[in-house]
């Protein structure tokens, strides 16, 4: 490791080149005995090192990397080929490969096949991708990418936000039933059982509905795919940020109906939480939470609303507390 | 991780996360930053001379009286450094029978600041720290992910560490000092 010859490093610097070398295995344990024990100050040193160290494995972090305020913003904001080119039967053809550019190419580690990551009910997980683009995968979530020539990305079910990064390749985002062209920025799909939503959050998305709708999207704007077909709509900052709050590990309710909240909870919970009086369903509800606490969300409707749960069998059930 | 010890273990979960107040209390008494770190260095070093630090009931109250001490030693040789006597003066009431809490964990500011340094890191960098330490995998498989060797994925974690541990000790040590806390409360209580 060398230390000896680092006289002029600070102390702090070499415990830090030891606490690497231990963890990577490359050190000399008894030199490294040897140095901490010589002087209270290297064992201090040391010490303030690995606590350091400890703090960059917590947890917390993967959801905290990729807010958008400390994201790298992008460069440029290159725009995406019109929608025109993206006809589903040009994406299933691999029409598409012919446009990309090969000059530059070549960064990119080799990705053979498609790989895949899920996160569990009430998981969060963040991907760095080949290209060093995120993925934070929020609840009940399946994605695959393939980074080879192109830049492809499925979304088999669930939601995730994707922070994309700047490239000659294109970006391609898949689901049923949206795909998009992504350009650098960051964009955030969801889908539903019979619904599903591409929310443009930083840069431009050319988006296609079932291979029909072409949409150009710019940041705030969403293509929404619902019962009554698919459009275009814009999102208030209070909607956005409502709309990824989840990547914060909070959920927030903007005078939502309580049945719409409670599926919106349950998304996060392996035990539901259900209605046992339906007529409770209309209540409206404001106010942010915790998603790992969903006691105080119960909590909080207690007081709030005078709505009591019980658990009963793995359901929690609510219900309107009377008068005594 | 064998090279952990206890004492190690006690230092991260029950000093150095106190580590600021360490700091602020350093700043207060010593005025410049360069002496506040040195008390605060001398203090740490302190504690890892102790043979019976596991029995300290109170480790952070215990570390803030070894940072006072420490300043009144230097104040006596008033020529050397320049303290701020007022705060030296000021009573100093640490209640080392209120025992602090086992761990406590990096609070919400705290795990921002390392956030943000880590985003800041350039991208290979980051992405080695983030494949180790996040996703938890062995140096070799974080090798293997980002195409390189492991002696430069070890580069690239040194590196890492040295400006997580430089940006985090110089922090804004202003930022927290809205909220008091319950030690500098006690401390106010014990002036009135």
């Amino acid at each position: 490791m060398g230390e000896e010859g680092k006289a002029g490093a600070s102390l702090s610097d070499r415990a830090v080149d030891w606490l690497v070398a231990l963890d990577c295995g490359t050190a000399d344990r008894a030199a490294f005995e040897a140095w901490r024990t010589a002087d209270q100050r290297h064992a201090a040193a040391f010490a303030q090192a690995a606590a350091t160290w400890r703090r960059t494995a917590d947890p917390r972090l993967s959801v905290l990397l990729d807010q958008p305020a400390e994201a790298q913003p992008p460069a440029t904001e290159p725009t995406p080929p019109p929608p025109a080119m993206l006809s589903r039967r040009a994406v299933a053809g691999g029409a598409l490969a012919a446009l990309v550019a090969t000059a530059g190419a070549g960064a990119f580690l080799a990705w053979p096949r498609r790989a895949y990551a899920a996160t569990a009910v009430g998981e969060r997980r963040t991907l760095i991708l080949p290209d060093g683009s995120h993925a934070l995968l929020n609840t009940d979530t399946r994605v695959g990418w393939r980074f080879d020539d192109e830049r492809d990305f499925w979304i088999e079910r669930g939601e995730a936000t994707l922070l994309v990064r700047e490239a000659a390749k294109p970006f391609r985002l898949n689901s049923d039933p949206i795909d998009a062209r992504l350009g650098a920025g960051k964009f955030n799909l969801r889908l539903e059982q019979e619904s599903a939503q591409l929310l443009v959050l930083a840069g431009r998305a050319a988006a296609v509905y079932r291979g029909t709708l072409a949409r150009t999207l710019a940041a705030g704007n969403a293509l929404v795919v619902g019962g009554a077909g698919a459009q275009v709509s814009h999102f208030s900052p209070a909607a956005i940020a409502a709309a990824t709050a989840w990547e914060r590990g909070e959920i927030v309710f903007n005078g939502m109906r309580l049945d719409r909240a409670l599926a919106e909870f349950n998304r996060y919970l392996p035990e539901k939480i259900v209605l046992q009086d339906a007529d409770l369903a209309p209540t409206r509800l404001g106010g942010s939470f915790r998603i790992a606490d969903p006691d105080g969300f119960l909590q909080a409707l207690q007081q709030g609303f005078d709505i009591g749960h019980r658990q009963q069998g793995n359901q929690i059930r609510l219900f309107r507390r009377r008068a005594a | 991780m064998a090279w952990l010890r206890d004492i190690d273990i006690w230092f991260a979960d029950r000093i150095f996360v106190f580590s600021d107040q360490h700091r602020r209390y350093a700043i207060k008494l010593a005025r410049q930053p360069e002496e506040a770190e040195e008390l605060v260095q001398e203090a740490y070093a302190r504690l890892f001379a102790l043979d019976d630090w596991s029995s300290i009931a109170n480790p952070h109250a215990f570390t803030m009286r070894i940072i006072r001490n420490l300043a009144i030693e230097r104040f006596r040789r008033a020529d050397i450094v320049r303290l701020d006597q007022s705060a030296l003066l000021r009573a100093v009431d640490i209640a080392d029978d209120d025992p602090t809490p086992d761990v406590v964990a990096m609070d919400r500011a705290e795990l921002r600041q390392v956030a943000t340094v880590m985003q800041d890191m350039p991208p290979r960098m980051r992405e080695a720290l983030y494949l180790r330490r996040i996703e938890g995998l062995p140096p070799a498989q974080v090798a293997e992910r980002m195409n390189i060797s492991v002696s430069t994925v070890e580069t690239h974690l040194v590196k890492a560490l040295r400006l997580l541990v430089k940006r985090l000790d110089r922090r804004e040590t202003g930022a927290k000092a809205e909220h008091a806390t319950s030690w500098e409360k006690k401390e106010r209580q014990g002036q009135v």
